[in-house]
């Protein structure tokens, strides 16, 4: 009896390091290359050794040596010093473009899912417009408007990244609705409110993680475009996007401020991209063999 | 078939009525007065911007230039740019046929690339083809066609000298031969992911018993991978084919950018830098159209690809 209950317990838990996300090679990669850029940006003045909005007209357009590791820009600036500090907006742009998207979408999908018929109708069709709109695009018109800067950036990719997560919440919703213990909640006289946010959210958390952390890595992408086109955080603080514009300038003389700011990018765009995967392989029944 | 296509026809008016209208609301909530911006400043007395303001509705309310901008749409009038005094559809059809050339080169390269590594990296499944195709993807996904383009420049223009770094050329050939870089940008970071569902597709077909069959009965290998295998996986791959055009529409806007080219992504950029409202609405709303009629299209393609997809 007892080696009975030992070895089912063995089965449920097994330990964290034997999970399929930590026996994913390229996810546990991710993961550590996302701590290093997290403690990167949030240490940024100690791990960066110039301010990295200081001019120094004496040391413009130097290569990479031993005292500026990844060269200058035109005005003398410390690559690496600025691709450190570039990390803050970018990063902390794309966790708030996917927190506005999903604290709009989830509501959105679960509502969608739930309560079907009309209401369904009214939301999807809406979110079929947004999506008739290639997204960049519309993002490009909003800031436009409203002016340029990092926060209008973040919102109007938010509003942009809503149809997406309100689609997977949907569908995963729809599945849920069915089931035993949505019926026993509401045969219990539980509230509508308490069902969506407490018993059914709680279910569909996994496919709102995975798509999370997706989203993650192309709003870092689309943060970096609207810079890259002027649009987005404004000179002369640091951020990858403005970065590789600027870059462009003096290529031929010096192409390290673009290769090095691009690179970041990448790094930062196939860290989120293996991350998310081996959440998808940790939480995802279906892909467990 | 055709009851079917009216029925996606007809449902793309809606689409196109919140997409004006929220056009001409957000172009008309961007501070600047585009009077202003008309005269350039030139000397001028009111009078005169209060007629500029008359000629083109921008005296009337939010609403009414709605309408009367949508009037003059209907009639093919999408209105006058304001800063280059040329009709907006002229200016559209101006720059149209670069963007066009530039989406369908691209759309064809991707495919080019895609299609073989996916069917190599399947039949080669966890050999070095595989690993190398799984890299191309790779970078095609992590790097963005604005980096993928200067690193381009660098390498095939400024150190190789092959191709042209910037502009977009004159007459067919030298306008294919400055378009190639850019395509090829385009081309690989959509052949990123089409290229792994084609691998993934292809494994699936393979599990299937016809493929076991096809091959028991002693058809050449490549015979059963390219008309019995491939031509079932293709539905999941014109899918996500489909689904990276409106990538194409946003990348191709970046790489005009990156490049240099005179198309109609900096049409857009360079008239929203400029506050030029007709251009902004009249474009953006060009490109919404050709983007949901394209959708359309790919929906019609999959019954050409599936016989068994019948539309009601």
């Amino acid at each position: 009896m007892l080696s009975l209950e030992k070895a089912r317990a063995s089965t449920l838990k097994k330990p964290f390091w034997r999970s399929p996300f930590f026996r994913n090679r390229t996810a546990v990669l991710g993961s550590l290359l996302l701590i290093l850029l997290g403690f990167a940006s949030l240490a940024a003045p100690w791990v960066s050794n110039y301010n990295p909005v200081k001019q120094d007209m004496t040391s413009s357009l130097q290569a990479p040596t031993k005292t500026h590791w990844l060269g200058t820009d035109k005005q003398g600036r410390d690559t690496w010093s600025r691709v450190v500090y570039g990390s803050r907006p970018t990063l902390l742009g794309a966790l708030f473009v996917v927190l506005i998207a999903y604290l709009i979408g989830v509501p959105l999908g679960l509502m969608s899912g739930y309560y079907g018929g009309r209401m369904d109708t009214l939301i999807m069709r809406i979110l079929d417009m947004l999506l008739a709109f290639p997204a960049l695009l519309l993002a490009i018109l909003i800031v436009a408007t409203f002016g340029r800067g990092l926060v209008n950036t973040v919102i109007a990719l938010g509003i942009v990244y809503i149809p997406a997560i309100t689609r997977v919440v949907r569908s995963a919703t729809l599945v849920q609705r069915n089931l035993n213990y949505v019926e026993a909640a509401k045969g219990s006289g539980m509230g509508d409110a308490r069902i969506l946010f407490r018993h059914l959210l709680p279910n569909v958390a996994s496919p709102i993680l995975v798509q999370g952390s997706n989203d993650l890595a192309y709003a870092i992408l689309d943060i970096a475009a609207l810079s890259f086109l002027g649009l987005g955080i404004q000179p002369p603080d640091p951020d990858w996007g403005s970065m590789l514009a600027e870059g462009r300038s003096f290529l031929l003389l010096s192409p390290y401020v673009s290769i090095f700011s691009g690179l970041a990018i990448m790094i930062a765009v196939i860290a989120f991209n293996w991350f998310s995967d081996g959440l998808r392989a940790q939480l995802d029944p279906k892909q467990r063999k | 078939m055709t009851s079917y296509i009216l029925k996606r026809l007809l449902a793309l008016i809606p689409i196109l009525i919140f997409t004006s209208f929220l056009v001409s609301t957000l172009v008309r909530l961007t501070p600047g007065d585009p009077a202003l911006i008309m005269v350039g400043g030139r000397r001028t007395s009111p009078e005169i911007l209060q007629a500029i303001r008359h000629q083109y509705a921008l005296d009337k309310s939010v609403l009414g230039q709605y309408v009367f901008w949508v009037g003059n749409a209907v009639r093919g009038n999408l209105g006058e740019s304001f800063r280059l005094k040329q009709k907006v559809s002229s200016l559209i059809a101006a720059r149209l046929p670069i963007t066009m050339q530039l989406i369908i080169f691209s759309g064809v390269l991707s495919l080019v690339i895609a299609l073989p590594l996916g069917i190599l990296a399947a039949v080669y499944k966890n050999t070095w083809v595989d690993y190398l195709a799984t890299l191309v993807s790779l970078l095609g996904m992590s790097s963005p066609v604005y980096f993928s383009g200067i690193v381009f420049i660098l390498i095939f223009a400024y150190t190789l000298d092959w191709f042209p770094a910037l502009g977009a050329g004159k007459g067919l050939w030298d306008r294919l031969y400055h378009l190639i870089l850019p395509s090829s940008v385009l081309a690989l970071n959509m052949a990123a992911l089409t290229s792994r569902m084609t691998r993934s597709s292809m494994l699936d077909v393979f599990g299937n018993d016809y493929i076991t069959v096809a091959k028991a009965k002693g058809l050449a290998w490549r015979r059963v991978v390219l008309r019995h295998a491939f031509r079932n996986a293709l539905i999941p791959v014109v899918t996500v084919a489909a689904l990276q055009l409106g990538f194409l529409f946003v990348g191709s806007v970046l790489v005009e950018f990156t490049f240099g080219l005179g198309g109609l992504g900096s049409l857009i950029t360079d008239a929203i830098q400029n506050r030029d409202y007709p251009v902004v609405q009249g474009t953006t709303l060009f490109l919404v159209t050709v983007f949901v009629l394209l959708n359309l299209v790919t929906d019609l393609l999959y019954m050409v690809i599936d016989p068994r997809i019948r539309y009601g």
